[in-house]
């Protein structure tokens, strides 16, 4: 056993210190552009509370360069993953940011309300956000299951209700669908249980083309590829004038309510962000999601892009908090 | 289907498709030697690079990334007990031994061409089994996952030879740890303390990292000297030698890359497991046992085998449902959207070109990986010659980085450290520390399915009974656990004179 003699520290502490120096080089913090005169004068961070590859992950990224095009002067949009949490470790970061216009993040909206609920308001408040916009027009759920089914109809689903509990797979308590299914099974009359645990939208869409369930409730643009190659056939779509031919939708089936089950993608910087830098931020992101390349990029995509009226990110997030204080103890009860 | 292999191959032989597949091969090499970084972040930072690139470009920078990682990952599992990326430390377990003992070029030139050939025969599996890549990903539910996982963790506990109870204990530890965050199943937090960090459970790379790495720089400090030991019996052994090697063990070549074929198609149970799974069953099989995990060829050839034959397998769920089987995957998936590849039932039809481009950009990847670190032999093996001093704190550092950067958490490191702690009484007292990775993988998984399958039967247990695949799966895990014990019957009965010389690898 050899004794560590003092050289032996000095040694090592200067092998550690290059190494860490290399290692750690890559991390340095980028050029920035600096112009004199207002806001902005560097980076501006876009906070993505998920990991990388995700929709919302995709969404950001396209978005960025496009904003930094319709800023008044030439900066970067970075966007910074910060996952963790299930997504309330990069809120919370965005809520604790300074409120100077160079934190912004996007948020997925009611999924950031039942975070809150879920994790005991420990990190963020909603409500106190400073909302700027949307990114596309908030999507709508559809109810649908998979091709091999004795289901053709909500009428079906409602029968087989009386039976017996119609089971439907989703992800967990604190996602979009699960509330989507608690919702909207009150609203249609159904007795619904639910297989929870699946990883994302296409794991439990192919869990009930598989059988594991008997349906599913799925953000329409999740359920687009499925339908068009036959694995799945949709009920019914919530929307108040269904974008599918041939399936009724929330009109039809007399509960205009189920239109209000939405997954929006809300862009948001920290409480006490001055309203002039907010102005200048809501602008950009106004031009930014009609922005031709963003459009183009999701024509590509096959993503159906409508960019929101200007100006209405505040009654939506007021609909939605209404909605979600509405629905919140139904929800938590399950 | 034929035209189409040949389409997707000729795609790939533009210059700029070629210069970018080169510079995927550079990055996953680089970022698979360095622990904590790997495929997932690779991608991470390569993929805003691609947007305006041309789809063939990507998938090529994409394959070039994903084929290299294991190779690089390999190379420091071997001379540093450092895994690159968390299914190579399976490749620890007998690779640093061998370097201990001189062998380093040995075993590198080994697994590298294990490798290679692994990553063929992963290759070949797919395009096999890609046109009924749908009917496979159906047939397999809550169930069957669950069965898998249950043979997973018995499979590996009962080859804990001689020190079952050991393996048990820290199995256990394992699947407590397993559990620790917020279960989507219930939605309960569990041991969370109200922590983000701990919402997500203890993560795998941050304790492998800590277990095999640090313990390993810590074991080192306490005896001095350099890894290989004394420099006279140290053995710069060549490239031939490791790849004859590859080819004396050819079984175990084959053994491994079917289990990392299968494996690797399963979303969630993904590299980690497809890679010790390789390891247990080649013990298991092997007619001296004992000698693993002392520098048996073996304990490499089989999880390298297993690591390389799993890349191409894992996309089979991401292309055909969108169902990503690993984080890096997810990545990739995101690559795909961003270039306007929806993954989904319509992916293996409209995109077919672009697929088969993709495997062949891999499978070149892998090859070519290979081949720049049996040509790196001499130089890298020196590594082992450094002396402690110098290695253990450059090691150390890197190893922190590498844990901070997997998500820029400090809890990583904090983790890193604790199980760094934790791996080196788990060296001086001789814990296996196999069933412990193992469990922390396996058990969230165990949990999951086993709640969705009575979930989906109303708390029947018959449901495991029912099925056609469970049932296959139940005789097969209980055939390979009394496998040994048939095989010492037969042998008892048939005497010792009958008892063949060297036999199946």
């Amino acid at each position: 056993m050899t004794i560590l003699t003092r050289r032996d520290f000095v040694v090592a502490s200067g092998a550690a210190g290059l190494a860490l120096a290399a290692a750690a080089g890559g991390a340095a913090p980028r050029a920035n552009a600096a112009v004199a005169g207002a806001y902005p004068q560097r980076n501006i961070s876009f906070i993505i509370p998920y990991g990388p590859g995700g929709g919302f992950d995709n969404f950001a990224r396209v978005v960025s360069p496009a904003i930094e095009r319709h800023l008044p002067n030439p900066v970067n949009v970075i966007p910074r993953n910060v996952a963790g949490g299930g997504g309330g470790r990069g809120i919370t970061q965005l809520f604790r940011a300074r409120p100077d216009g160079y934190t912004i993040g996007i948020l997925n909206i009611p999924g950031a309300f039942f975070l809150q609920e879920r994790q005991g308001g420990r990190g963020f408040r909603v409500a106190e956000f400073t909302w700027l916009g949307t990114v596309s027009r908030g999507e709508n759920y559809a109810l649908a299951v998979g091709a091999d089914s004795p289901l053709h109809s909500i009428a079906d689903v409602q029968a087989l209700s009386r039976q017996r509990p119609v089971k439907f797979t989703c992800t967990g308590p604190e996602g979009t669908a699960y509330s989507a299914a608690i919702i909207s099974s009150e609203l249609l009359g159904i007795d619904v249980q639910l297989i929870t645990g699946y990883r994302s939208s296409s794991d439990y869409i192919v869990a009930a083309i598989r059988g594991d369930g008997d349906a599913v409730l799925a953000t329409l643009s999740t359920l687009k590829p499925f339908m068009e190659s036959g694995t799945v056939r949709i009920l019914a779509s919530f929307e108040s004038e269904s974008s599918v031919p041939g399936i009724p939708d929330a009109t039809a089936l007399g509960q205009p309510e189920l239109s209000q089950i939405v997954v929006e993608r809300m862009v948001a910087a920290p409480p006490g962000v001055p309203d002039d830098i907010k102005n200048i931020l809501v602008h950009a992101l106004e031009q930014a999601v009609r922005d031709p390349e963003v459009i183009a990029w999701a024509e590509d995509a096959g993503i159906d892009w409508h960019p929101d009226p200007p100006g209405s990110v505040d009654g939506i997030i007021r609909d939605q908090a209404a909605f979600f204080e509405k629905w919140k103890s139904r929800i938590s009860q399950s | 289907m034929l035209d189409l292999w040949l389409s997707g191959f000729l795609s790939l032989f533009q210059v700029q498709q070629l210069a970018f597949l080169a510079l995927g091969m550079a990055v996953g090499l680089l970022f698979g030697a360095i622990p904590g970084l790997g495929g997932t972040t690779a991608l991470a930072l390569l993929v805003p690079m691609t947007y305006g690139l041309d789809s063939f470009s990507a998938l090529a920078l994409a394959g070039g990334v994903m084929g290299a990682v294991p190779m690089g990952g390999m190379i420091t599992a071997i001379l540093l007990n450092t895994p690159g990326t968390a299914p190579n430390a399976a490749t620890c377990l007998d690779g640093y031994p061998l370097a201990q003992q001189g062998k380093a070029g040995l075993a590198i030139g080994a697994g590298a061409s294990a490798n290679a050939l692994g990553g063929i025969i992963g290759t070949i599996s797919v395009l096999a089994v890609l046109p009924i890549a749908r009917e496979i990903v159906l047939l397999f539910g809550p169930p069957e996952f669950f069965l898998l996982v249950i043979s997973g963790l018995i499979i590996v506990a009962t080859t804990s030879q001689g020190k079952v109870l050991r393996g048990l204990l820290t199995g256990a530890f394992g699947l407590t740890l397993a559990f620790v965050g917020y279960s989507n199943v219930s939605g309960i937090e569990r041991f969370t303390m109200g922590n983000f960090y701990l919402w997500d459970g203890i993560r795998l790379v941050p304790s492998l990292i800590g277990l095999f790495a640090i313990a390993e720089m810590i074991n080192l400090s306490v005896k001095g000297g350099s890894i290989a030991g004394d420099a006279k019996n140290v053995k710069i052994t060549n490239m031939s030698q490791g790849l004859l090697e590859t080819f004396r063990h050819l079984g175990t070549v084959w053994r491994g890359s079917v289990i990392g074929t299968i494996v690797g198609a399963i979303p969630g149970i993904g590299g980690t497991v497809a890679s010790f799974l390789s390891y247990s069953m080649t013990v298991q099989a092997s007619k001296d046992p004992d000698s693993f995990g002392k520098g048996n060829i073996e304990g490499v050839i089989a999880p390298e085998a297993a690591i390389n034959a799993k890349d191409g397998s894992m996309l089979i769920p991401t292309l055909a449902f969108g169902i990503p089987g690993s984080a890096e995957m997810a990545v990739f998936l995101g690559l795909l959207v961003l270039h306007g590849m929806q993954p989904g039932p319509l992916m293996l039809v409209e995109h077919q070109v672009e697929i088969y481009s993709l495997i062949w950009a891999l499978t070149a990847s892998c090859v070519m990986a290979s081949f720049i670190g049996l040509a790196l032999v001499r130089p890298l093996a020196r590594v082992t010659l450094l002396d402690t001093r110098i290695l253990v704190p450059v090691v150390v550092s890197i190893a922190m980085v590498g844990s901070y950067s997997v998500d820029q958490t400090i809890e990583n490191v904090i983790v890193t450290s604790l199980f760094g702690m934790i791996g080196y009484f788990m060296i001086r007292y001789d814990y296996p520390r196999l069933p412990f990775v193992v469990a922390l993988v396996l058990g969230e998984g165990t949990e999951r399915y086993f709640h969705q399958s009575m979930l989906m039967s109303d708390g029947n247990w018959m449901i495991f009974f029912e099925r056609r695949i469970c049932l296959i799966l139940i005789a097969s895990t209980a055939f390979l656990v009394f496998l040994p014990s048939i095989r010492a019957v037969f042998r008892k009965l048939r005497g010792t004179s009958r008892t063949a010389p060297g036999g199946r690898s």
